[in-house]
Formats: C-alpha cells, structure tokens, sequence
C-alpha cells in the first residue's frame, strides 16, 4: 500500500501542477492574448497534461481499487485531475483515508 | 428487483462507456486530420474566373484560393494601407478596380504601393490568387481613394454592382504595372491542437470507457471482501 500511495501522490502533485499550468498559462495565452511566439513555447502544456492526466487515472484506480472506494468517491478523485488545485486537496484526503485503513 | 438495478447499471455503464469511445474515436479523427493537413497540399490548375465564380454570389469553398485568370480593364487605383503579407510586412497595397470584359468588377491587389507604368487603356491579363473579403479595418482612417479594408461591399457605392465575392492577389499582370507583387502561396490550413495532444486525449478517453466498464466489477469485489 505505501508504495501504491506514493504513486498517487506523486501523481496528484504532477496533475496538479500540469493543471495550473493549463489553465492559467497555456489557455490565456491561446485564447485571451495575441501572441503566437509564446503560444509556440506553451504548446507542450496541454501535450503533457493529456499523458499526465492518463497516468494519474491509472495511478487512482489503482489506489481506489486497494483501499476498496466507493464508485462515487473514485469518480471524485478521477474528476479531481482536470481541476487546478483539486488534485492536491485530494492527495491530502487520499493520506488520510489510507491512514484510518 | 435486484436484477432489474443490475441491469439497468449494466446498461447505463455501457452507454456511459460508448459516450467515451466515440469522443476517443473524435479526437482520433482529429490527430488523423492533422497529419493529413501537415502533408503538402498539391496546388490546384490554374482556372478562368468565370468558370468558378460569379458577380454578386458568394464564393464557394471549391473556388477559395484558387489561382484565376481574367482579362479586362482597371477602372481605379486605391491604396490599401497597413496591409500585412505572409511574411508579416507591413505596407500599402495598390489596389485596383477591374472591369473584366463582358462580366463584373473584382478588387486587384496589384502590388506594394510605388511607381506605375500606367497600361489602363490597353486590355491587361491577370493572374492571380482568388481571397476571401477582409472582414476588419486594417485603417481607421477614411479618405477618398484609400480602402480600410479589401472588401468589394466597400467598392459597391463607387463603382456600382456587379462585384464578384473576395478578391484577387495579383501573381502577374500583362502588360506590368512595374509594381512588385504582393506575396501569395498557398494557405496554410491550420486546425486547433497538435498530433500527440489529440492521442493523449484518445487515451484519456478510452481509459474513462474502461474505467466505466470496470467500475460495476472493482465495486462488487470490494463488496464481497
């Protein structure tokens, strides 16, 4: 288990960080500014997040599928990988609930 | 009673897992499209305007970007001002009003704005790139003779109907007008998002379908233990 958990967390922290640079990087630059030199250099952000955000799909299943979650809490935690700052309150959680097994 | 629940959760992952397939099947089309954008597009054979367009009708698809040809006469010069080419030059275009013989008007970009050999007289022979109308000013100014934007409902007032849809980028023009010609290769087509974003996107969603088909399972293992 505390390898399956290191896993996720390290995962939540990478979602998490791929999330924030989407949306408050790659997606302004792309839509709100005219800039296309700097939208040149942020193309691999949502290239990233995509494989990013798959691995960490896995890495929660996994995760869930251990500590035996309910259908309604993995689908939170799945869903908690597109939002910015999600994924890191649900690592916090995802500790705890492990630690109260 | 039971059953009925089982079921009707069987059904309603599956239809949840199909959503996600098809959106996976999107997004695959899409990578695909994009690599078939990325190859270089053959251009087309050179045509007679009037074989694919018509005054006062909408350009088709078919006829965008075409290399045209068309014979008649320019019944004005403007100027274009601030006008940016593929290359991001910014500069006055000479634009002409052409009177092609027996049919309607088309704006002519003729070239960057500079000295002209003046052949008004004589029937002149253009080639070049059919364009769709500017849609924004390009200069905010208005003046007689100078067009803020390259776009035939601009030239209606003046120069009466009969305008064809877009206009033309001049390639060449017999007899030459001496002016250096405004740069016009084939366009580009771009489509939002990048090869391996799209196939990302492929797995991401093909991963939720599983996870949708797994989901009834991994919830009765938990169950049972």
């Amino acid at each position: 288990m505390p390898g399956i958990l290191k896993r996720y967390r390290v995962m939540c922290f990478a979602a998490g960080v791929m999330s924030l640079l989407l949306w408050f990087v790659e997606l302004p630059v792309k839509y709100l500014l005219d800039l296309p030199e700097v939208e040149a250099k942020v193309l691999w952000i949502p290239i990233v997040h995509g494989y990013v955000y798959a691995l960490y799909v896995l890495a929660t299943v996994h995760l869930a599928v251990k500590a035996r979650w309910q259908t309604k809490r993995i689908i939170a935690f799945v869903l908690a990988g597109t939002l910015p700052i999600a994924s890191f309150i649900t690592e916090r959680r995802a500790q705890n609930l492990v630690k109260n097994l | 009673m039971l059953n009925r629940q089982k079921i009707g959760l069987a059904l309603l992952a599956l239809f949840l897992a199909a959503i996600f397939f098809r959106l996976g099947v999107w997004q695959l089309d899409r990578a695909q499209l994009l690599q078939e954008l990325a190859k270089p597009q053959q251009e087309k054979a050179v045509v007679e305007l009037l074989s694919i367009a018509k005054p006062n009708q909408a350009l088709s698809t078919d006829a965008l970007s075409r290399i045209v040809k068309f014979r008649g006469n320019f019944i004005a010069n403007l100027q274009a001002p601030n006008q940016e080419d593929v290359n991001g030059k910014k500069s006055t275009w000479s634009v002409g009003v052409f009177q092609i013989t027996g049919s309607g008007k088309i704006a002519v970009v003729r070239g960057f704005q500079g000295n002209m050999k003046l052949n008004e007289t004589k029937e002149i022979e253009i080639v070049g790139r059919l364009t769709p109308s500017q849609i924004n000013n390009k200069f905010g100014e208005v003046r007689s003779g100078v067009l803020p934007r390259i776009d035939s409902a601009l030239l209606l007032s003046d120069y009466g109907s009969d305008f064809f849809d877009g206009y033309v980028i001049a390639r060449s023009e017999l007899p030459e007008s001496g002016l250096v010609k405004v740069p016009s290769p084939q366009p580009v087509l771009k489509v939002a998002g990048f090869y391996w974003q799209h196939i990302s996107y492929v797995i991401v969603w093909w991963l939720m379908g599983l996870l949708t088909l797994a989901l009834p399972f991994l919830r009765s293992r938990s169950a049972e233990r």
